[in-house]
């Protein structure tokens, strides 16, 4: 199997992150406001994006879940940077 | 159960070394209103919650939490990696870098390690959520405390976040209790 070069797409995480973040507010909200349908189709058009964007960066960057169904040769969940090593200003 | 998103829940930067911060900042990774302890309150109290709202925003907010006790824990990874001994020797870091070294260790910013008797878990949810909200307030009072430590403008925005989170969980946690005497009243 050909080696794919994964590697960091900063701006794309960034992406990523935010949309992740509406998802944190939009899921706390519902908890207590089950029938808003006004923020259950923000909360849906939003998941809808960011499975988009995660399954890009997963396929071109490497894995952000470890159980990605099409993870790529050799495995990269253990690839650097983690999280907690990246400069997000650079 | 639990699963890892290899990524951040708020880009954590600092713009310079300071062992001297991480050494204050640490109380919210281990102390008594910090985020571990947040996060095994909220996910010990979910179990006898009677209203399903209760349990869903508890699992909800103590998973959130983990996520901050990464965001504190890589604030403090990156404020003291790569810094030299005879550097950490002058400053606040030097205890803790004898015990530990570099590596986060879950204390308080004076040392004293995380205990659970931090916080309480009670089957009246009256109690248990009461004691989310000041709870909530006292972590908002915390990062109040520590952005007035800094002039670091990447810290300053990472802990102005981790501020805010409390600010709408003291928000959600208030509608739960609401929620629960309008249980408790329909079946006393």
């Amino acid at each position: 199997m050909a080696r794919k070069d994964y590697r960091l797409n900063l701006p794309l995480l960034m992406d990523i992150m935010a949309h992740n973040f509406v998802n944190v507010e939009t899921v706390l909200y519902l908890n207590t406001h089950p029938d808003c349908q006004e923020v259950l189709d923000l909360h849906n058009r939003n998941a809808e994006r960011y499975h988009r964007l995660i399954d890009e960066y997963q396929r071109n960057h490497g894995l952000l879940y470890s159980n990605y169904p099409d993870a790529g040769y050799p495995w990269n969940w253990i690839d650097e940077p983690w999280p907690w090593e990246i400069n997000y200003r650079s | 159960m639990w699963e890892y998103k290899k990524f951040l829940e708020f880009p954590a930067d600092v713009r310079r070394k300071d062992p001297d911060l991480a050494a204050l900042i640490a109380t919210q990774f281990g102390g008594p209103d910090g985020e571990l302890s947040a996060s095994l309150r909220y996910l010990s109290q979910m179990y006898t919650m009677p209203i399903p709202e209760a349990k869903a925003t508890l699992n909800s907010i103590g998973t959130e939490e983990l996520a901050h006790f990464e965001i504190i824990g890589t604030l403090l990874y990156k404020l003291v990696s790569g810094v030299p001994a005879d550097v950490i020797k002058q400053t606040r870091f030097a205890p803790h870098y004898a015990k530990w070294g570099r590596a986060n260790f879950p204390e308080d910013s004076s040392g004293n390690p995380f205990t659970s008797a931090f916080f309480a878990s009670h089957e009246d949810p009256i109690a248990s959520i009461t004691e989310n909200m000041a709870a909530e307030q006292k972590a908002r009072a915390v990062y109040e405390y520590l952005l007035d430590m800094t002039e670091d403008p990447a810290v300053i925005d990472t802990l102005a976040f981790l501020r805010e989170r409390e600010i709408v969980h003291f928000q959600r946690f208030g509608e739960v209790l609401d929620l629960l005497y309008d249980y408790q009243e329909k079946y006393p």
